[in-house]
């Protein structure tokens, strides 16, 4: 149990959702999905994720102020966040990285298995970092 | 008081024309010029703007300056000391009149309102000099030694107080705005200012120092502050098109020099020089006019020039905005349309049981759909507006509206059903049996309104793509009725309403209300822009009540019989080409 990933997928649709968490449990991650940003931040907070999935449009809000208030909290603040949308704005890109996005990922670039083994590969290196 | 008239007259006389001390001279350059220039800006600014309410105060302003100064060069040469003491008296009035004034000048240039609190204490503190100015408080003696009124001190002392009190409150006023304005308006309120003060200042310390010191001659240095307030004023006017006016910085200099040549015919003696003269004038007159109307013209076409950048920049806006919002659109089906492909060609689907594989595949065809909504939005859009796009040609036609809706009502059954959405026909005017116009065009107007109708009602039950549900009977009623030579049909919906902020926007090309996109994030924001260019196509028009939480109610009015031939490819087509 200890050595699944906890990804926090924070989206809000459910086909996207569906695809992506149903991969990424046979690919031993363990999904949690969040579809708004109160939920994301309870989750958060709880369930303590390797690392998070970020959507940007979301039903009532920016992500990317969801974003914000995680790294706002001390509790939240050092899990590391993928920013996961279809949306590349400039804007959005910028303030992703500013505030310490680990990487900006366009969902059509890529694939659920893709993103699953992205996801494991960042997490060992960090381990491994740590270690270090 | 005894009145010797022939010896009053004598001594005033002797002293107002033959005293060498005093410097009569003076008397036509600052009074004259003065006068002039604050009346020829005040009735320039008028006469240009007659409605605008900051024209009428400048104008009170230039006359009110205008007699004071002409009732002080009466007080200057006038013999008979009954006509000295009487306009000596009135200038007290008037004085105050101008402070009053220009307070309100200055709170109108730079806030355009004044309260009524305050209108109320400027209406107390002028009461005074209303009251006091025919009584024996203000003017109660002559002084024939020196040919002047003796004024009441105390009086005096309230008119100064009145400067010094209006002229602190029109600084605090100049500040405050100063500080709110922006960039712009800022540098106007410092010119105003600067303008006003110089006017102000000048004008009171000098009444206020000739008064105490009664050397009259230091008043004189005080009117010269008016043409320095209407030079401000001018240049206002030429640089930011003050009280409304456009002003071209050539027809000012044309009218400068044209007023400078002509006051030379006031010292010219010799014919010679006078026909010289006219000959000049008379060529910089023409030359003059020439000049600002080739101005005029480039400064027209200047403006339409920058009007046009800023529809363009606007367009552009929309089309970025558009751009950002159909890459999400497109991309979001594609992600899973891709990622169900690839899992069944890299085998990853086989490690699913047959249930979830089926909810793959059911996701992947539900974004097909998406897709295809998705871009039959964009070609439809583009096919109205390029003029380069051919659309098939349709042909008029009889309708039977009530086949037509019947048939628009079971196309959406199967949505509806799923929805729990009771959409429904509702009193249709059997007067009015059949109408003409582009069927399929005309379908695709319902069509839209429903979707829409549809998409933004929540119903009891949550389908995948519409989100919030709600308690109580989800209703879309479709009605029509006869106006005239027109029937208006109409589709209401119990759904979450526009907001009023959203309404002017809501027909245009690619614009969405907020809480559409709240609750339906797919949308392109080109429905509503399709319906009314195909709906006016036909000489119709369209128009919606809605209201917050309540819903929305769209019309369509179309003529039974469209006056000559209807074509909405044609109607398009011309439109595009004028915004081409």
């Amino acid at each position: 149990m200890n050595n699944l990933i906890r990804v926090l997928f924070i989206e809000d649709d459910p086909d996207q959702i569906f695809l992506f968490g149903k991969v990424f449990d046979v690919r031993g991650l363990l999904t949690i999905a969040a579809t708004d940003g109160v939920e994301a931040l309870e989750l958060a907070l709880k369930d303590n994720p390797d690392i998070i999935l970020l959507d940007v449009m979301l039903k009532n809000e920016n992500g990317l102020d969801v974003m914000e208030k995680l790294k706002q909290r001390k509790e939240t603040k050092d899990i590391p966040i993928f920013v996961f949308t279809n949306t590349d704005k400039k804007e959005y890109k910028d303030r992703a990285e500013k505030l310490g996005a680990e990487q900006y990922i366009i969902k059509s670039e890529t694939i659920p298995q893709e993103m699953a083994e992205r996801i494991k590969n960042f997490i060992e290196n960090r381990k491994a970092k740590a270690h270090n | 008081m005894d009145f010797n008239l022939i010896s009053n007259l004598k001594t005033c006389y002797d002293f107002a024309w033959n005293d060498p001390a005093r410097n009569n001279s003076l008397l036509y350059y600052s009074h004259m010029p003065a006068i002039l220039v604050a009346l020829l800006v005040g009735l320039f600014v008028f006469i240009k703007n007659r409605k605008f309410l900051l024209s009428k105060i400048l104008f009170s302003l230039s006359v009110a300056f205008s007699v004071w100064c002409l009732f002080d060069l009466i007080t200057w040469f006038s013999t008979d000391s009954r006509i000295t003491s009487f306009v000596w008296a009135l200038m007290y009035l008037f004085e105050g009149l101008i402070f009053i004034i220009a307070l309100y000048f200055t709170y109108y240039f730079t806030e355009n309102k004044v309260l009524f609190s305050k209108n109320i204490i400027i209406g107390i503190l002028f009461l005074p000099f209303i009251i006091l100015t025919p009584t024996v408080f203000n003017v109660n003696e002559f002084n024939i030694a020196n040919c002047e009124a003796v004024q009441g001190e105390r009086i005096y002392y309230y008119l100064y107080f009145i400067e010094i009190l209006f002229s602190a409150w029109i600084i605090a006023v100049l500040v405050k705005n100063y500080r709110k304005a922006e960039k712009d308006f800022k540098k106007q309120i410092l010119y105003f200012g600067l303008g006003i003060l110089s006017f102000l200042l000048a004008f009171s310390w000098a009444n206020i120092i000739g008064n105490i010191t009664t050397d009259w001659k230091i008043t004189q240095y005080g009117l010269f502050g008016m043409p320095i307030f209407m030079a401000f004023l001018a240049y206002l006017i030429i640089q930011y098109d003050a009280f409304n006016i456009k002003l071209l910085k050539a027809q000012a200099l044309v009218a400068g020099i044209i007023i400078l040549i002509a006051s030379q015919f006031a010292f010219i003696q010799n014919p010679t020089n006078k026909i010289l003269t006219a000959i000049t004038l008379s060529i910089v007159s023409v030359f003059g006019w020439w000049l600002v109307r080739s101005v005029k013209k480039e400064n027209e076409q200047k403006e339409e020039l920058e009007k046009a950048n800023i529809a363009l920049e606007k367009a552009d806006q929309a089309k970025n905005e558009f751009i950002n919002i159909a890459s999400h659109q497109l991309r979001t089906p594609v992600t899973v349309i891709k990622g169900t492909i690839s899992m069944l060609r890299d085998g990853t689907m086989d490690e699913f049981d047959a249930e979830t594989k089926k909810k793959f595949y059911d996701g992947a065809q539900f974004k097909c759909k998406k897709l295809e909504d998705i871009i039959n939005d964009i070609l439809n859009a583009t096919s109205l507006t390029n003029k380069k796009f051919s659309v098939m040609d349709r042909e008029m036609e009889e309708i039977n509206i009530k086949e037509f809706l019947e048939k628009m009502v079971e196309e959406f059954r199967p949505e509806t059903m799923e929805r729990e959405l009771d959409l429904r026909i509702e009193k249709l005017d059997e007067n009015v049996p059949k109408i003409f116009g582009q069927k399929q065009y005309l379908e695709e107007v319902f069509s839209n309104l429903i979707t829409n109708a549809i998409k933004y009602t929540p119903s009891p039950k949550k389908t995948v793509d519409v989100r919030g549900t709600r308690n109580g009977k989800a209703e879309i009623i479709i009605s029509s009725k006869k106006d005239g030579d027109n029937i208006i049909f109409s589709v209401r919906d119990n759904g979450i309403g526009i907001p009023v902020e959203a309404m002017p926007e809501l027909f245009k090309k690619f614009s969405r209300a907020k809480n559409a996109l709240d609750m339906y994030t797919d949308g392109t924001g080109l429905g509503l822009f399709i319906i009314k260019e195909i709906v006016e196509g036909h000489g119709g028009k369209v128009w919606v009540k809605s209201e917050i939480g309540k819903g929305s109610e769209f019309f369509v009015k179309l003529p039974i019989k469209p006056i000559g031939k209807v074509d909405v490819k044609e109607y398009i087509k011309e439109r595009a080409n004028i915004k081409m």
